[in-house]
């Protein structure tokens, strides 16, 4: 069977279970590390991580191909983060976790201290970075998944990069924003 | 433009030519191989690529429930052919029930049998009919609520309509509108005989 995600969700669409599975499987780190990212938290990831490839069984079938399927499945999973932690934060519950309850990568150190900087930047950067530098889409599909224009996507990336590069540095440059 | 200035253009172009999202520019490119603190920055952000490079990947289970979920839309058979019929039951019962709360409503003088179809049982009867509608288009949501509502309706309405018929006071048009109660009511029954033979549950 291909494992092209855009044949796999035709498929999926068409109702084949199999392309289904599979596509879930292909985006499954995808959704993780968005979700992770963009809510701070790894219970709130869970749940939304969980939440989006649940919708995904209903939603698959509206899917048209008309932008790639990892656009269409991440901006299901963006609105699954927002839901997330809105109940957390009505619960009162919303405690992020740090870095340190991640798996361990190749480079321990290096991993965690990018996610500890990833975790101190402003929600909105942290999206940018994390859609264009961690899943690698383009700016035009982070802009679809973000709902915003592709200036502003590109923006934050940079200023992003320069709260990273300043956050490294520690401290020696300055994270002199531009915006 | 200050010195300022023009390293935050040139980062800016830097930052999108590392993504593959700028076009060439000759004098940001100068720029940076000339100034040693956009040098120095674009070093930095090369190790802040290398360290994206190790970024975890694993993913803990998030698939489960939705495979199981699909599994389970997958074993409600849309082609059991008990259920395509007792969908088709219902909506039959439905479309024909509130045909007949139509017609009683704006023409009472055909259905003015007394008490035995005032407009409150019109209302009743559109209420039902819808009922059966919404069960038709969604059976495990909405089949398992109407089930109680229906059933007495039903239950009340074959003893009503015996007690007409011992008495010989029968409206057979009359009649006829409880035909749609207690069709949509064998539909119900055979939504349930369908969902238990699949092992399925209907939504609470």
């Amino acid at each position: 069977m291909s494992t092209d995600p855009e044949v796999l969700a035709r498929r999926a669409a068409r109702g084949d279970g199999d392309a289904f599975e599979l596509l879930c499987r292909t985006l499954q780190d995808d959704v993780w590390r968005y979700c992770r990212a963009l809510s701070g938290d790894h219970e709130v990831a869970l749940e939304a991580a969980q939440e989006t490839f649940l919708r995904l069984v209903s939603a698959i079938r509206r899917f048209r191909g008309d932008g790639p399927v990892r656009v269409f499945v991440l901006v299901i999973a963006r609105r699954a983060v927002a839901e997330a932690l809105r109940r957390e934060l009505r619960s009162g519950r919303h405690h992020p976790l740090t870095a340190a309850a991640e798996p361990a990568a190749a480079d321990p150190s290096s991993a965690v201290d990018l996610q500890l900087l990833l975790a101190v930047l402003p929600t909105d950067l942290r999206q940018a970075f994390v859609l264009t530098q961690l899943l690698g889409l383009s700016y035009d599909d982070a802009a679809r998944v973000a709902g915003h224009p592709i200036g502003t996507i590109r923006s934050r990336v940079f200023r992003a990069r320069q709260r990273l590069v300043a956050a490294i540095d520690g401290g020696a440059e300055e994270a002199n924003d531009v915006h | 433009m200050s010195t300022e200035g023009t390293c935050s253009t040139a980062r800016r172009w830097l930052s999108a030519d590392r993504d593959g999202e700028a076009f060439h520019d000759a004098a940001a490119r100068a720029h940076l191989d000339g100034c040693r603190a956009c040098g120095a920055w674009e070093h930095a952000l090369d190790d802040v690529t290398r360290r994206l490079v190790v970024y975890p990947a694993g993913s803990p289970d998030t698939l489960s429930p939705a495979l199981a979920s699909w599994q389970d839309k997958a074993s409600e058979p849309a082609a059991d052919p008990e259920l395509r019929l007792a969908r088709a039951v219902l909506a039959l019962a439905g479309v024909v029930g509130m045909m007949l709360a139509a017609m009683a409503a704006f023409a009472p003088a055909t259905f003015s049998a007394g008490a035995h179809f005032g407009r409150d049982l019109v209302a009743f009867e559109a209420a039902l009919s819808g009922g059966f509608l919404l069960a038709a288009w969604r059976p495990q949501r909405y089949g398992s609520s109407l089930l109680p509502v229906a059933g007495i309706a039903g239950v009340l309405t074959l003893l009503l309509s015996a007690g007409d018929l011992t008495t010989a006071s029968v409206n057979l048009l009359a009649e006829a509108s409880h035909v749609p109660v207690l069709f949509g009511l064998a539909g119900l029954f055979l939504l349930l005989d369908a969902a238990n033979r699949g092992g399925r549950r209907w939504r609470a």
